[in-house]
Order: structure tokens, then C-alpha cells, then sequence
């Protein structure tokens, strides 16, 4: 068993490569191609049915047999059994056994690892202190709080220093304070310890806040790979697009005149655009954040590069730091977001605005 | 707080007076009679030392404790396997196995010991079997063997329904936890699928060593008189009831009942292991091999017709005509079913009512008492709840005893008789005995009710009596249902009360018939026939309660969104 780790194991790198697997008839991951990093923080983001979580758990093991490759660093894993693969996986529900004290549970992969008791007292010691629960290794895990729990479960996982840390879903459980300081916790762990780390959320913020870098999934396909940013400035499709935050999307297709290359849309707004990759011709759609919008009352002249709609306020919601306006324009709804201050003027539904738009902002997607 | 307390207090203080007069006082009495001098009236140990000086009382002692424990490990072994297979291999015997768990419902132990006596008895039909093709017989039945053999076939479901439960509701993030931190086979079972399934077992298990070691009909009907129950009862009904031997062994019973409850208690006391998470749960499933599908079916149709052959064989002695050293009987009539139908109807519907009566007697309590202890704030309320289940602890042989002291001399007015010999009392102990279960199934009913509805009555401008008729009773019907069905159920074949409590041939319900019947040879097959006619009743007690349940289930739906979204 591949169990003695050097510290030259520790921030090895994971490729995943042509990895199906189906439950049954239902295929649920189709053909995944990944590259993470050594000590990358990865995140697998997806709405529940995307097959990120089944995704990990083939990392780890579990599940139905893939067709496909797993390496671990150089190793294949893809036919070993869980418990030869060194990856630690925090469970979802932590999984905390009820029966065995906090420090029980630490020491429970180091004992199956034959590991000199003496040695391991010390390391559970080390383990629990750097999760800042030294004081509670004989309490029982259902006399501990949710975030404490959660801490066990990392403790008990890192303890064993496995070459990648799997976490699935594992502030879901936690309270949304807590989850804000567990999972600075978690990045702050992960840097000290250069582990590559995979983790699996459904919750766009809690993926853009950690990830190094991010896997959109949706329907067993991953749509995009990418920093937070990159995803959602420069999402590949409508998918992900609508799913890292607010979208507006106008379908239309894409024409050259004069040497540019113009974006017109179905209802006939035309905007011009430099550099689009889309051939002429093709249908396609035009993607803008809410921000990228201007919003004012009066019909100025353009400025280079500007495009002017006009419409009319349909709808208003305060955000707080934003105004979320939405507006119709020609056969559209468009989605507007404008900074709140205090004492600046508001519009009233049924207000008659025109909108600004920056056309370098817009995205052209295919299809 | 006070507000709205008068009615549920009125109802309480009536339900603890008469648990008050019906089971503290008779077993206060039985304990006290045990520990009084019979000459002086004084208090002293004497009845003790006696009783374990006695070498009688010391065989009987030994005997029973070691038919309660024989009994577990062999209920353990048939039980283990079935759990195993159902829980961690995909295959169809999964629900052959489930509806065994409905078994000792249908008939009471004692009514096919006469029947496993034909089976496999010295002269039975499988050693008659055995003896032709290999030349020796085996002694199931012998002596304390026939006691073991019955009970634990008739028990080990109990062990199989609180061992499967615990097995599923393992999450199976558990068992993931373990094998992702290098755990794998038989450690893995060590260390976290035992250990987390050990609360089940050990529940189940002081439940079976508690009902044997209580029992007394099917000792008795295998004419084994060297155990503790048997013994209590015949002291009473020969020497009388003011041999004090009797009240001696029945303070043992239920110091030992109590021992095992405690035991059940501690085993599960704060280890709520459910760990199951929404949607999953169960431990990791795994299709079989061919051979080992086989394999599985073999041993579960094995345990199957083990367990069915009580059923087996009561139907083939009930149509038999004689059935002696053969494997079947001679031939078939229907001479027996014609026998009891003309003669012994009495204790046929002498059972519907007292069945009846005592289970609707255990729903209108078990309803209350779940309502006083969970929505009220009264004070005590605790105790009518503990109390209520303690007669769990209390075997039937003592609380009848108990009975047959405290109200011998109490005549009730009109009929002009002893309230412990009219046939009322007979009711009242089986209502007291199946009281828990009834209670049980209520509270189970009431918690699934989610208090925000009767907020919402009370809201809308209900009184409290309003809210707990319009809401909080018809939301727990279903679980009233079941209540009721498992007290008439139990209490149509219940035997050790009332075998003590029968005054009269023409107050003896179904059991005590059968009993009677068992006695003879020449009875065995209208017996049977009798005892076919329980298990119908219970059967079909069953299946109506089920239908009803799952209809109320369907359309509740709902609602139970709502109390599980609260």
C-alpha cells in the first residue's frame, strides 16, 4: 500500500482523463477531461444533478465503476479500492462516527496506517490544535456544534496527509455566518499545507471566494475551466453565464459590413463589434453583465463605442448597494444594475431612460 | 401556563388513578406478600431463603435462565444472517424476510408448541425423516429443548426488525469515511458497522431474553413445570394464594425484567446512531453472484419454513384426523373446525370483546397521555408517561397474581361477585398489559403532528378540547389505528394474565381455550382449529390496520411534508 508518505508527495497533481460513469442506464458523467494543478485550490461548481459530486466521490472511490483515467500524480487509481487511494475526502455530513470520541475518530486512519501509538498521539495533538479544537479530544461528535464537527471531520481527514484533499459540499451544513469563517478557515488550512484540495459546491460565491481555479458542470459535461474571473467575464456559453451571476442574453446573429463585424439582433438593434471570433453569418447570442449598462433619462450623443437603447423601466428591486432596474427595450427585458448612494436620483416604473452600453463589454457566445 | 390546564389535568389525574389502583397497587402488593413473614406479617427475607434453598426452585431458576439466554443466541443466529443479507446484498429475499417481522404478531408461541411437538418431536415428522435415512433421531424437543426451539423460532424477528433498522440507518458516509481513511473488510466491520449496529442488537436481544424468560404458556403446554413462570403459576392455583413462593419468584421475574430493560436502556441510551441522512442512507449494497444468490435463498427459505412450521404444522393437525408416529396425519376432515364451531364459539367472541374493549380502553389512554406529556406543561406528567410504559416490566403471571390478591375480597355491587373474578378484570389486565404499545404508537403519531397546526386552529379561534378533536386526533389516526390493532392483536392470544384471572368456563377467551384443548390428546385438533381461528383473527386484524394506515398515509401527504418541513 501506497500509504508512506514523503514530503514530496504532499501537492501532487490530479488528471482525470475520458472519465464516464453511469448509474444504470443514466449516464452521468460524459467523457471528463481535468487538469488540476499541485496545491491547487480546485472547485467542482454545479447546479445538484451535474454529477460534480459523483465526479469527486470517483476521485475517492466510491460510486459505480468508471470508464476512464483517475492519476493521482503518476498513478492510476482508477482501479483501486478507496482505501489504497490516499485521497481524504471530507463527507457532506461529516460523517463523524457517534461511537468514538473526537480523538478516536482523528486516530482512526493513522491506527489503520499501523502507525506507533506514540507517534500518533502526537500527530492527532497536532491535528486538532491546528483546527483549534485541543480541548474537546474526548467530548463525543454529537456534543460538538456544527462548525466544530466540521473541524473533526477536516482534522481527521489532513491527519493522515493525503496527496489530495477532497471537500464535498462542506459548509452546506453550517449557518451562513459560520460559513463565511469556515471557509476562510479552510483556504487559510489549504495554503498552509499546499495540499491540492477539490471542492465540490452548488454555491457560485463560495466557488468564486476559494477556487484557484474553477469546473463549471452541468449535465455530466464540464461546460468551462477557469479563474473566477475569466469564468464569469468570459463565460464559453449561455450556461455558464446565467449561472456565475446575472445575465442579460439577446439572440441574434452576426454580420459584416464596412470590414466589422456587426451583432444585430433579432428585434434589429445592431451593435458593432471588434474582434468577435464568430463567423458571419452563424447565430449566436450577445452577453452583457447588468453593470455594464448605463442608465440615464436623456438621449446624448454616443460616444465611441457606445451603443444608446432606449426603453422604459418595467420593474425595480433595491439591492441595497444596487438598484436592479428592469427595463423593456424593443422586444427585450433587460436587467440593470445601478450603484445606490444615498440621495441620488431614482427611476419610477413606467420612467421612459435610455440605456448605455459598451460594446468592448459585450460577449458574443455560440448558438 | 395555567390557562386551559383544567381539562388535560382532569384526564391525567384519571388515567394515574387508575394505573394507580390497576398496576402500582397490585404489584406493590405482590413485591410487599413477598417480603412478609407468612405466620407473623412481619417484614423479613425468610421467603427468599427458602426460595433458594429449595432444590425445586433452584432447578427452575437455573432452568430459566438458561432457556432465556439459549433462547437469544439461538434467535441471534437465525436472525444475523437474514439482517446480513438484506442489508448489504441486492436480492428479492428482502422482502420475504421483511414480513417475517410480522410473525409473532400472528400467533402466540405456546399455540404451536403442540404443533412443533409433531414436527420435531422424538416421534415427529422430521426425525421419522432423519431416522429412516440415517439411522438416529435428534432430540429438538427434549426437555428444556422444545422450550428453546419454539421460543426462539417465535422470538428472532424482534432481533432480525431492531438489527435490520440499525443497519439502515447507518449512513452510508460512515462506512465511506472509514474505507477513504484506509479501513476495509473485516476491520471496517469491527471497528464501525458493528459497533454502530451493537444499540439494535442489544435492543432486540433483551426484548427476546425478556419475553422468555417471562413466559409461562408454552412451558406449560410442553409440560416443562421446572421453570420459573410454570412455577409461580401452580403454586398459586394448587397450594393457593397465600403460598408466599409464588410472590417470590414473581418479584425474580421482574427484577429480571427490569434488568433487561435497563440493559436495552443503557445500550441505547445517547447513542441516537440514526446517522442516515435525507434521501440516502443504508450501508453499501452489492449485487450477488448466481451461486451466492442461491446460497442466500437457501438459508432464508430454510429459516422461512423453520419459522412457518408452527403455522405448518397447526394446520395440518387442525385438518388431520389422527396424527401420531407419521410424518403426515392419516387423513383430512373438517370434523374438528365443525367441533369448535359447536361448541366452542363462547371463547370466540368472549375475545372480540375483551380484545375489543381493553384496546379501545389503550387508545383513548394512549392518546391522552401522549397529549398530556408532549403539548402540556402539567406537572408530574412524566410519571404517567413512565408509569404507563413500566408495565412493559411487568409479566403477565405477576400482574395476575396481583389481581387475584388486591381484589379477592373487593366485591363489585351489582353483579354481586369478586372483582378479581369477573370478567371485567380480565379487560382491565390486558388493557394495562398492551397499554405501552398503544402508547407508543401514539406518541410516534403525535410527534409527526407539527405543533405550528394546532397553532393554527387555536389561531383560527379553536378552543384546546376544539383543536385536539378537529386536529390533533384525526391527523394521528393513522397511529391510533395502529395502536389499537397491536393491543387487539396481542391481547386476543394473550394467555399468562388471564390463565390466572378465568373464573369461569364461560368468561375464558380464545387462549385460554386453546389451552384447555392442548391439555388432551384428544383436543389437539379442535385446538388447532381454535388456534386457526386466532391466527386468522390476528391476520386479518393486521392487513385491514395496514390497508387503513397506508390509505391515511396517501392522503396525508401533505401535512407530512409540513411536520417534517417544521
Amino acid at each position: 500500500m501506497a500509504m508512506d508518505q514523503t514530503p514530496a508527495d504532499v501537492g501532487v497533481g490530479v488528471s482525470i482523463r475520458n472519465l464516464s460513469l453511469s448509474f444504470g442506464e443514466n449516464e452521468v458523467l460524459k467523457g471528463v477531461n481535468l487538469e488540476i494543478e499541485p496545491g491547487e485550490l480546485f472547485t467542482f461548481l454545479g447546479p445538484s444533478g451535474s454529477g460534480k459530486s459523483t465526479l469527486l466521490r470517483a476521485i475517492a472511490g466510491f460510486g459505480p465503476e468508471p470508464k476512464g483515467h483517475i492519476l493521482i500524480g503518476n498513478d492510476e487509481v482508477a482501479n483501486l479500492p478507496p482505501w489504497q487511494r490516499s485521497v481524504g475526502m471530507v463527507f457532506q455530513s461529516y460523517a463523524l462516527w457517534p461511537h468514538m470520541t473526537v480523538r478516536k475518530n482523528v486516530a482512526f486512519g493513522l491506527e489503520e496506517r499501523k502507525v506507533p501509538a506514540a507517534e500518533i498521539r502526537r500527530r492527532v495533538d497536532s491535528a486538532l490544535e491546528l483546527v483549534g479544537l485541543s480541548d474537546f479530544t474526548e467530548r463525543r461528535p454529537s456534543q460538538l456544534s456544527g462548525g466544530q464537527q466540521q473541524r473533526v471531520a477536516l482534522a481527521r481527514t489532513i491527519v493522515v496527509e493525503p496527496r489530495v484533499l477532497l471537500l464535498d459540499e462542506p459548509l452546506s451544513n453550517l449557518d451562513a455566518n459560520l460559513r463565511v469563517q469556515m471557509r476562510r478557515e479552510i483556504v487559510e488550512l489549504q495554503r498552509k499545507l499546499q495540499l491540492t484540495t477539490i471542492f465540490v459546491t452548488h454555491d457560485q460565491e463560495e466557488a468564486n471566494t476559494i477556487s484557484d481555479r474553477i469546473a463549471v458542470l452541468n449535465d455530466g459535461i464540464i461546460q468551462q475551466v477557469g479563474s473566477p474571473m475569466e469564468l464569469y467575464d468570459e463565460p464559453a456559453n449561455r450556461f455558464v453565464a446565467h449561472f456565475l451571476g446575472t445575465a442579460n442574453l439577446i439572440a441574434g446573429a452576426v454580420r459584416q459590413a464596412n470590414g466589422k463585424s456587426l451583432f444585430e439582433a433579432t428585434d434589429g438593434t445592431v451593435l458593432s463589434l471588434d474582434g468577435a471570433k464568430i463567423a458571419s453569418g452563424e447565430k449566436c447570442t450577445a452577453m452583457f453583465r447588468p453593470q455594464s449598462l448605463r442608465i440615464s433619462t436623456e438621449r446624448g450623443q454616443p460616444e465611441e463605442g457606445w451603443v444608446e437603447i432606449p426603453g422604459a423601466i418595467e420593474h425595480r428591486e433595491f439591492l441595497g448597494g444596487l438598484i436592479r432596474y428592469s427595463v423593456s427595450a424593443g422586444s427585450h427585458t433587460l436587467l440593470v444594475d445601478d450603484t445606490h448612494q444615498k440621495g441620488r436620483p431614482t427611476y419610477e416604473v413606467g420612467d421612459s431612460v435610455v440605456l448605455g452600453l459598451e460594446t468592448s463589454h459585450v460577449r458574443i457566445l455560440g448558438g | 401556563m395555567q390557562r386551559g390546564q383544567w381539562g388535560p389535568g382532569a384526564v391525567a389525574l384519571s388515567i394515574g388513578l387508575f394505573l394507580f389502583v390497576f398496576l402500582l397497587v397490585p404489584v406493590a402488593q405482590v413485591i410487599y406478600v413477598a417480603f412478609q413473614d407468612p405466620n407473623t406479617g412481619a417484614l423479613t427475607l425468610i421467603n427468599f431463603i427458602d426460595f433458594f434453598n429449595t432444590s425445586l426452585f433452584q432447578e427452575s431458576f437455573v432452568n430459566s435462565l438458561y432457556v432465556a439466554v439459549m433462547s437469544v443466541v439461538l434467535a441471534s443466529a437465525f436472525a444475523m444472517p437474514l439482517a446480513y443479507f438484506t442489508t448489504r446484498f441486492n436480492f428479492g429475499g428482502a422482502i420475504l424476510i421483511q414480513t417475517l417481522g410480522i410473525v409473532p404478531l400472528i400467533m402466540p408461541p405456546f399455540v404451536g408448541a403442540v404443533a412443533m411437538l409433531l414436527l420435531f418431536g422424538e416421534n415427529g415428522s422430521v426425525n421419522l425423516i432423519i431416522d429412516e435415512w440415517f439411522g438416529f433421531t435428534i432430540p429438538f424437543m427434549e426437555g428444556l429443548n422444545g422450550v428453546i426451539l419454539v421460543e426462539s423460532v417465535h422470538y428472532f424477528p424482534f432481533i432480525l426488525i431492531n438489527l435490520s433498522a440499525a443497519l439502515n440507518n447507518i449512513d452510508r458516509a460512515m462506512e465511506e469515511s472509514a474505507q477513504n481513511l484506509g479501513a476495509s473488510g473485516m476491520r471496517l466491520f469491527r471497528r464501525i458497522v458493528f459497533p454502530l449496529a451493537m444499540p439494535g442488537y442489544v435492543a432486540g436481544a433483551s426484548l427476546v431474553f425478556l419475553k422468555v424468560f417471562d413466559d409461562l404458556a408454552t412451558p406449560l403446554l410442553l409440560n416443562i413445570n421446572t421453570m420459573l413462570a410454570p412455577q409461580a403459576y401452580l403454586r398459586i392455583t394448587s397450594i393457593g394464594i397465600g403460598d408466599p413462593m409464588g410472590y417470590v419468584i414473581s418479584v425474580i421475574l421482574v427484577a429480571f425484567s427490569l434488568l433487561s430493560l435497563w440493559v436495552s436502556f443503557l445500550a441505547l441510551r445517547g447513542k441516537d446512531y440514526a446517522t442516515a441522512q435525507k434521501g440516502g442512507g443504508g450501508l453499501m449494497k452489492r449485487d450477488l453472484k448466481a451461486w451466492e444468490k442461491i446460497g442466500c435463498y437457501a438459508v432464508v427459505i430454510l429459516i422461512l419454513l423453520l419459522v412457518l412450521s408452527p403455522h405448518i404444522g397447526l394446520a395440518l393437525l387442525s385438518f388431520g384426523t389422527v396424527w401420531s408416529f407419521s410424518v403426515l396425519p392419516d387423513a383430512f376432515t373438517f370434523a374438528h373446525y365443525e367441533s369448535v364451531f359447536s361448541t366452542a364459539t363462547q371463547y370466540i367472541s368472549n375475545t372480540l370483546l375483551y380484545a375489543g374493549l381493553a384496546a379501545t380502553i389503550d387508545v383513548v389512554f394512549a392518546t391522552a397521555i401522549a397529549y398530556v406529556v408532549w403539548r402540556t406543561k402539567l406537572v408530574g406528567r412524566q410519571w404517567l408517561d413512565f408509569i404507563a410504559m413500566g408495565a412493559v416490566a411487568i409479566p403477565g403471571v405477576v400482574l395476575g397474581i396481583g389481581y387475584l390478591r388486591t381484589f379477592v375480597e373487593f366485591n363489585v355491587p351489582i353483579v354481586d361477585k369478586p372483582l378479581a373474578s369477573w370478567w371485567v378484570i380480565i379487560v382491565i389486565a390486558l388493557a394495562i398489559r398492551r397499554l405501552p404499545y398503544a402508547l407508543r404508537a401514539c406518541v410516534a403519531a403525535l410527534q409527526q403532528v407539527s405543533v405550528a397546526l394546532e397553532e393554527a386552529a387555536e389561531n383560527l379561534g379553536a378552543t384546546k378540547r376544539r383543536t385536539v378533536l378537529r386536529i390533533v386526533v384525526p391527523l394521528m389516526s393513522g397511529g391510533i389505528v395502529a395502536g389499537f390493532v397491536t393491543s387487539f392483536a396481542t391481547a386476543a392470544v394473550e394467555l399468562s394474565a388471564t390463565i390466572m384471572l378465568v373464573s369461569a368456563q364461560s368468561d375464558a377467551p380464545l387462549a385460554y381455550g386453546i389451552y384447555e384443548f392442548m391439555q388432551a390428546a384428544a383436543g389437539r385438533g379442535p385446538g388447532a382449529a381454535l388456534g386457526i381461528v386466532a391466527v386468522l383473527i390476528v391476520g386479518i386484524a393486521t392487513y385491514v390496520s395496514h390497508r387503513i394506515i397506508e390509505r391515511k398515509e396517501i392522503e396525508r401527504t401533505p401535512e407530512v411534508a409540513l411536520s417534517t418541513g417544521a
